[in-house]
């Protein structure tokens, strides 16, 4: 069982680095602020209440007294609760599942458009439809992501207006208050996700499309699809069968490697549409110093980007025979 | 054709060479010799390869002009970033399409080029004050993680073993989290705390931006240390600081400086995202990020204050990618396109 073996060792590996970095950002977390900043400057508060809260939050205590009580309800899948008390793990799963419907399709949609892109252009090499997406991909790589969402939001609205129609919802990932069943709300929950994904995919394929521009470039200049042509095949079966096949198995690495980028991008996306996911919840850690939360946000993103990696890497292992010698 | 072509055809015909300029240094006095092409150096080769890239040279004009802009500018410009001036809610003066019609006079009114907000504040000083900062911390931050991305992305590759799996291990860790996410940590209590906010911006974000250049040092000098010339190097009595120094380092200055170059995009990038949702820059102070936030929450009414900080990022990151892109062929000539 190799894929096993390799499975087991890359999970081994990842253990150090996640208990390093908990532990690290715990630090970090821990000396954001005060979460009771806003009861202390309050005179109507009692010291008495203040220091009942100092205790629950464990404030007092020292750093890595702190850390062990962390991590011990960490290994029993217990993330904590927030300074207002709610349990951390339902929430921010929540706000999880809301980023995850957006980071998803934009993920589907910009590797789908980014090879396509990128092959067109690689195989086109110097025409006109090449100038066109290299130029455009400059452009949406140098676009910060929150003002190409503010953009669209402009259009959106634009649209919507001209239409009399509202196609595009420019806040929040629902409509609250929503009757009747799934499928009678799949209108609206698209209508909520056009805007930010298109955001994504759009700034994504950027990038995509550039390495797989690259990596085309480099299959059709090697020997063996000069000895394919030279072979007489037709230039369809070289694209397809000896070509492609070949120039698509890095992009499993880069998009896993670029999910953190995707994380980036989420923030700021869902901040600019007011949508109550895990953007929101990291800002809300940050300012209200949540050690908890920040942490397990934190913990999260960092478990889904390791989980990816190694996933990419067994793909590449499955792709590509010449890794598993 | 490129310029490395040109010098090997040079050497092919040496007719060609004296037609184009090259002329000995010894003069017509010189020796008579088979060869006559001038000898150019590394960095002679590099800048005339640069300076052959059109849009590379011209982004570059345009961010020298840009950065000049927004380090002086606001104390050229006739109205302060906090001066509240009578206009309030001018569209941008030289726009000429408004009311349904076209008013091709405005277009020589030049008083707020990209309009003033509710409280009649000029937007391009605004942007002018905002660029600074952005520019600022996008700078320091190229320089911090070039600095120390290749003195790590060095001795790891140079001294391998525990060393270089320990630095290794700190790279990982570093691009597991979401750079957004970890920067706002850091930095909001040192961003919030008071009016040099964008210092300690500039700080964590350029000590957390190192690992990429730090990989690719690394790779270079794993490969690089094999080499014959080093063996010879330390056959001769070269003590290890030497190698790196003399040796090494100069294989990197190429990679590193494309690679810092579109670290200024990356960092400006950032900046505006943290600064956006709250983490970065606070409000007394002003960056390009926080501009588009004030301006996308007024965007249906003043949509101006909106695209034009934006718009300036756009500039400074594309110019900014073009030079990386023109340095990038500038210093690989196996990447360089084959022109007519």
């Amino acid at each position: 069982m190799d894929v096993a073996r390799f499975v087991l060792r890359r999970i081994l590996i990842s253990i150090p680095v996640l208990i390093l970095a908990s532990f690290l950002t715990f630090i970090v977390a821990v000396n954001t602020g005060d979460p009771l900043a806003s009861l202390r400057t309050n005179p109507k508060i009692p010291r008495a209440v203040i220091r009942q809260e100092e205790i629950r939050l464990h404030l007092n205590d020292s750093t890595v007294h702190r850390y062990q009580i962390w991590v011990s309800g960490f290994v029993h899948g217990d993330l904590g609760l927030t300074v207002q008390g709610q349990k951390v793990a339902p929430e921010l799963f929540h706000a999880l599942g809301v980023t995850v419907r957006m980071i998803a399709l934009a993920a589907l949609l910009s590797v789908i458009f980014g090879v396509i892109v990128g092959v067109v252009s690689a195989v086109r090499q110097y025409s006109a439809v090449d100038y066109l997406t290299t130029g455009a991909s400059f452009l949406f790589y140098s676009i910060p992501v929150v003002w190409l969402a503010g953009l669209l939001k402009i259009v959106g609205i634009k649209v919507n207006e001209s239409a009399h129609h509202t196609y595009f919802y420019t806040l929040g990932e629902t409509t609250p208050n929503l009757t009747g069943g799934f499928f009678s709300h799949m209108g609206t929950t698209l209508g909520h996700l056009y805007l930010p994904v298109i955001t994504l995919t759009l700034i994504e394929i950027a990038s995509l499309s550039r390495y797989q521009r690259a990596t085309m470039l480099d299959v059709l200049g090697s020997d063996y699809i000069r000895l394919a042509r030279a072979k007489g095949l037709s230039p369809r079966r070289v694209l397809l069968r000896h070509s492609l096949r070949n120039a698509l198995i890095p992009i499993v690495t880069i998009i896993a490697l670029d999910l953190a980028a995707f994380f980036n991008g989420a923030v700021g996306t869902e901040t600019v549409f007011g949508w109550r996911g895990m953007g929101l919840e990291l800002v809300q850690s940050v300012r209200s110093a949540d050690v908890n939360l920040l942490l397990g946000w934190l913990m999260i993103t960092a478990v889904i980007v390791i989980a990816a990696n190694l996933v990419a890497d067994i793909l590449y292992g499955v792709l590509d025979p010449r890794i598993r010698a | 054709m490129t310029d490395l072509e040109t010098t090997l055809a040079a050497y092919d015909s040496p007719g060609t060479a004296n037609a184009q300029g090259g002329i000995p240094p010894g003069g017509a006095a010189g020796p008579e010799r088979e060869f006559t092409v001038r000898a150019r150096t590394q960095r002679q080769i590099v800048v005339r390869r640069f300076l052959h890239h059109r849009l590379a040279v011209v982004s570059l004009v345009v961010f020298v002009l840009l950065i000049a802009a927004a380090l002086f500018g606001g104390h050229l410009w006739h109205y302060t970033y906090r001066q509240e001036t009578p206009d309030n809610s001018v569209r941008p003066t030289w726009w000429p399409y408004f009311g349904g019609h076209w008013h091709w006079g405005q277009l020589t009114h030049w008083k707020h080029p990209m309009g003033t907000n509710e409280l009649g504040v000029d937007t391009f000083a605004q942007v002018l004050r905002g660029a600074q900062k952005s520019v600022f911390i996008a700078l320091s931050v190229a320089f911090l993680s070039t600095v120390v991305g290749t003195v790590l992305g060095a001795i790891s590759g140079y001294y391998r073993g525990f060393v270089d799996t320990a630095i290794m291990r700190l790279t990982d860790l570093f691009l597991v989290f979401p750079l957004v996410a970890i920067a706002g940590a850091v930095g909001y209590r040192f961003t919030a705390s008071g009016p040099n906010g964008w210092v300690y911006l500039a700080l964590i974000l350029g000590l957390l931006s190192w690992p990429q250049i730090c990989r690719v040092v690394r790779g270079v000098f794993l490969s690089l240390r094999e080499k014959e010339f080093v063996d010879a190097a330390r056959a001769l009595g070269a003590r290890d600081r030497r190698i790196i120094f003399r040796h090494l380092l100069p294989s990197v200055v190429g990679p590193v400086i494309v690679n810092a170059t579109l670290t200024v995009a990356a960092a400006i990038l950032t900046e505006t995202v943290l600064s956006y949702v709250g983490l970065g820059i606070q409000p007394p102070d002003t960056s390009l990020g926080l501009l588009i936030q004030l301006g996308d929450q007024a965007s249906t009414d003043r949509p101006w204050l909106f695209y034009f900080p934006g718009l300036f990022i756009i500039v400074i990151c594309l110019t900014v990618n073009f030079i990386g892109d023109g340095l990038r062929d500038a210093f690989d000539p196996g990447q360089t396109r084959v022109r007519a």
